[in-house]
């Protein structure tokens, strides 16, 4: 019965070319990035799923936001269910996107012919950071509105393009209803379609790679994903359990008219640089230091995207040099969280 | 996930295959049913907070409380049919406040507290006045919201 | 190029436009503050010539001329108060307290013959102030809403009575509003301001030495603090009560009332009108008590949820130790009272818990808002002593609580059924994951088994 209905699909979709295609395909063997990468876009789908049933009941202007996420998960059936999956999920993939990128990097996967997939990695991480932080602006509660302050304002302090990036942010010069409004826009709408798109180009590029996986290697199919499938329904596990016994809470309705005392903290993701900016004294080298840090950032964020070209060889060096990097952003959130 | 190449083990194998698929279709239905229901509209609850129902239910002159997130809020239909809502929970000591139609004033059963149909504090112990709430009638449907 | 210079021409020519046109653009403001000096010139042109004669002479200011500049800092220190006081502002002259003869630059201003006073007794300063003060037509001019009965109250207060025998100890006019540096009121900077009229009453009224002549005490300020009105007054309430709020600034006890107590109504309407239900109201007539005060006392008016009932510390207790009927009530009062109370925690306690535990409960929240309204309005019902109209109540504001609990309790039930349907697609989910583990593992063994 079940092989009657897969013959009728594979006959009209041209499914079973694609699966002989998959069967032929050799990935490497117990490559970590692979998995993470597979967990990346089964989480990416999750979100998706999870989105669209919180976009439906959500209202995206500020007198009515809070409100709104306030009934979903208090009184709709399995709301808090859903928008504790969402909001969980979207933690493990920031963490897994960083680790994925961290791994490539160590390992030295940038250099040819990979520099396509380096770079649509690169873009990724951007969406996928970007999408984190809209998310988190649209609760509109009062620590939401803080964080964005205080992110938006970080960002600025960016060489060339801050300012800009800022203004594009908070919809204006200051944190106003308006970013509510662009940070609704930019999560549902521009951000997950062109995370779509990367990820089906950064896909396309790992597989038409000219070379073939070095060392032993399994078949993508059934091969790689039954272990994909094991390890998803794994992570799916996690998530709802987090979401159901640890949820995360929603706070208390953004009063933009309330003196703000006390220290405001950006979400953890931007922890490393909130810690840098607060430890670092007044000006650095003759410029004032979130300048100065945002600027070495920049450069840094430059390098990684010329690493095909300035590392050709994929010496140890970069590996060095990224394993202390990794390692002082860990440190610096591992810090700033305890 | 059945079809694979043909080795030993095939009662296994297939025993396998089909327990995988029949949990998986298990959970695919299982995961049906919270969606459905999320979607569901329900009357009294749902994410249209501060709902207050159909416009021509609202009588001039009268008022009702309705939820607003976390707060209570009450809703005035003047006899002009406009509205208005405030707080409903006195500044003094958060009593709940009631309309009285008959001195056109909002008032507190607390400490006789009294507010103007501006939410303004002008009799009484209470030192503010009371928050403003917006109304706004979509669809025939009178709505309530903060700020 | 031709175009070029045709450009640079043309720009140059927008240039010049652009910065000849703002330039001769109209002329500034007229200029300001003549207005309300013509005003007041106006006024005074319309005052009939006896009220012009009453009027004290605007002194051309020669008093100010010697004393702004004098090095004696106690006597320059005048001229520089006075400079931002009220009287100042509306131009009455140094003249119209210190009389003497103003148009003499020389220290014979000070003209005893002409009346002439340095610093005016106790007993002559009410006569002082109140030769303006009380005068109804001259005082509108300037402020038509300030009141002209403070001589007279005065007069009729103990602060009067003995400033009038001689007591230089007594508070006069200057005592609390300030002699040059007179400011209104409202002023926040004003001595007698709301705010900080407290420390003046202190000033004397809590000095034990002061105070012994009199045989007055001297806890007053210190009581009040602790009380309810003074906590609340701390917090910046701006309706509660300080000195001022229940004793007349100017009369002390108003003339006709015996006590304070007819001053508690003021804001405490209520309990103030079910209490003149209450068979304590004939009672406390026929006992020559004051209204409030047996039971709440007055300066340290505390809460009063630890008055009712038949301990010995309550107010029952202090007259009704030996009555059988009365003890009933009290007990049954102070039953009542606490029962609610302990309701209210109870729930509220319950909507902070769900809260936390994850569960919005906002209707839970109402229902806790309308039975602390409940509790209010019960507290001031008990000054009824109508058990009957209390049990009433108090059974109302139960089934709110119960109400409330019951939304906390389907809440909770709910979260029960959805984790039940959680733990079977968790156990779905785990038995999904274990058997995909076997069959990874099944092919991968399959394979190194084909492989050579």
């Amino acid at each position: 019965m079940a092989s009657v209905a897969r013959k009728w699909l594979a006959d009209r979709t041209g499914s079973s070319a694609l699966l002989e295609r998959m069967r032929a395909r050799q990935i490497q063997k117990n490559s970590v990035v692979h998995y993470i990468g597979a967990m990346l876009v089964f989480l990416f789908l999750l979100e998706v799923a999870s989105g669209i049933l919180l976009l439906l009941p959500y209202r995206p202007d500020p007198a009515h936001a809070h409100a709104s996420l306030t009934a979903i998960v208090g009184r709709l059936p399995y709301g808090a269910l859903v928008r504790g999956i969402h909001a969980w999920a979207s933690h493990f993939f920031v963490a897994l996107l960083v680790a994925h990128l961290s791994i490539t990097l160590l390992l030295r996967r940038f250099k040819e012919p990979n520099e396509l997939v380096w770079w649509s990695g690169l873009l990724l991480l951007a969406v996928g950071i970007g999408l984190a932080f809209t998310g988190s602006i649209l609760p509109w509660s009062q620590n939401a509105y803080l964080q964005a302050r205080v992110s938006s304002e970080m960002i600025g302090q960016g060489p060339l393009f801050g300012p800009w990036l800022k203004h594009l942010l908070r919809g204006g010069e200051h944190v106003s209803p308006w970013t509510l409004n662009h940070a609704f826009g930019f999560h549902t709408g521009v951000l997950p379609a062109a995370t779509t798109m990367i990820i089906g180009m950064h896909v396309v590029f790992v597989q038409r790679r000219a070379k073939a996986p070095e060392g032993p290697t399994i078949p993508a199919h059934p091969d790689f994903t039954l272990r994909v499938a094991a390890l998803a329904t794994f992570l799916l596990v996690v998530i709802v359990s987090l979401a159901t016994f640890a949820p995360i809470p929603l706070g208390s309705p953004a009063d933009l008219r309330e003196v703000i005392t006390g220290e405001v903290r950006p979400p953890w993701y931007f922890l490393f640089l909130h810690e840098l900016l607060r430890a670092a004294p007044p000006r650095l080298l003759g410029l004032e230091s979130p300048k100065f840090i945002l600027g070495a950032l920049s450069v840094v964020a430059a390098f990684a995207f010329a690493l095909p070209f300035i590392d050709r060889r994929g010496s140890r060096i970069t590996m060095f040099v990224g394993a202390v990097f990794i390692v002082l952003v860990v440190l610096l959130t591992g810090h700033a969280l305890l | 996930m059945g079809d694979d190449d043909p080795h030993e083990g095939q009662d296994r194998r297939d025993f396998l295959g089909m327990a995988i698929s029949g949990t998986a279709a298990a959970l695919g239905v299982m995961a049906v049913y919270p969606v459905a229901k999320f979607l569901t509209p329900r009357d009294d609850a749902g994410p249209r907070s501060g709902t207050l129902g159909k416009v021509d239910l609202f009588l001039r002159g009268t008022a009702k409380t309705v939820m607003v997130g976390e707060r209570p809020a009450l809703v005035i239909r003047l006899d002009d049919g406009s509205f208005r809502a405030f707080s409903a929970l006195c500044t003094h000591l958060q009593c709940v406040v009631a309309y009285a139609p008959e001195r056109k004033q909002i008032e507190c059963p607390c400490h006789r507290g009294v507010y103007s149909l501006e939410g303004q504090n002008v009799a009484g112990p209470p030192p503010r006045p009371l928050d403003a709430f917006t109304v706004d009638v979509v669809n025939g449907i009178v709505m309530v919201s903060e700020g | 190029m031709r175009c070029f210079e045709k450009l640079v021409a043309a720009l140059a020519c927008a240039l010049l436009v652009g910065v000849a046109a703002p330039a001769a653009a109209a002329p500034g403001d007229p200029p300001a503050g003549t207005a309300p000096a013509a005003k007041k010139e106006e006024a005074d042109a319309g005052a009939p010539e006896a009220e012009k004669k009453k009027r004290p002479e605007r002194d051309a200011n020669t008093c100010l001329t010697c004393h702004r500049t004098l090095t004696d800092k106690k006597l320059r220190v005048v001229a520089e108060e006075y400079e931002h006081s009220v009287h100042r502002d509306e131009r009455i002259g140094c003249v119209a307290c210190h009389k003497g003869n103003p148009l003499d630059p020389t220290v014979q201003s000070h003209d005893k013959t002409a009346g002439f006073v340095v610093r005016p007794t106790h007993q002559q300063m009410s006569a002082i102030c109140g030769g303006c003060h009380e005068d109804p037509t001259f005082v509108r001019r300037f402020n038509a809403r300030l009141g002209v009965d403070q001589r007279k109250l005065y007069d009729l207060s103990r602060h009067g009575k003995i400033a009038g025998a001689g007591d230089q100890n007594s508070p006069t006019c200057t005592s609390c509003h300030g002699s040059h540096a007179v400011l209104p009121v409202d002023s926040p900077n004003a001595l007698a301001n709301r705010r900080q009229v407290k420390d003046l009453c202190a000033k004397c009224h809590a000095d034990k030495e002061y105070m012994k002549p009199y045989g007055l005490p001297t806890a007053q300020t210190e009581k009040w603090q602790k009380s309810v009105h003074g906590k609340a007054f701390a917090e910046g309430h701006e309706k509660a009560p300080t000195c001022t709020g229940c004793h007349s600034p100017h009369a002390g006890t108003l003339p006709g009332t015996a006590t304070v107590a007819a001053l508690c109504d003021r804001c405490h309407q209520d309990e103030r009108d079910l209490f003149l239900k209450s068979p304590h109201s004939r009672a406390f007539r026929k006992l020559g008590l004051a209204d409030c005060v047996p039971c709440h006392g007055e300066h340290d008016v505390g809460r009063s949820s630890w008055l009712s009932g038949m301990t010995p510390d309550s107010s029952c207790s202090k007259c009704h130790a030996k009555d059988e009927k009365p003890r009933k009530v009290a007990e049954e009062v102070a039953r009542i009272l606490n029962d609610i109370e302990a309701e209210e925690h109870g729930v509220s306690v319950a909507v902070t818990e769900a809260r936390r535990e994850g569960l919005l409960v906002p209707d839970a929240s109402y229902a806790l808002d309308r039975l602390r309204t409940s509790k209010i309005r019960l507290i001031a019902t008990v000054h009824t002593l109508d058990v009957r109209q209390l049990t009433d109540d108090a059974n109302q504001a139960k089934s709110v609580a119960n109400e409330a609990r019951d939304i906390i309790g389907r809440a909770r039930r709910d979260r029960q059924l959805e984790r039940r349907g959680y733990f079977a697609a968790i156990g779905a989910a785990s038995l999904l994951f274990v058997l995909l583990l076997l069959k990874s593992i099944q092919l991968a063994r399959r394979r190194r088994r084909s492989e050579p």
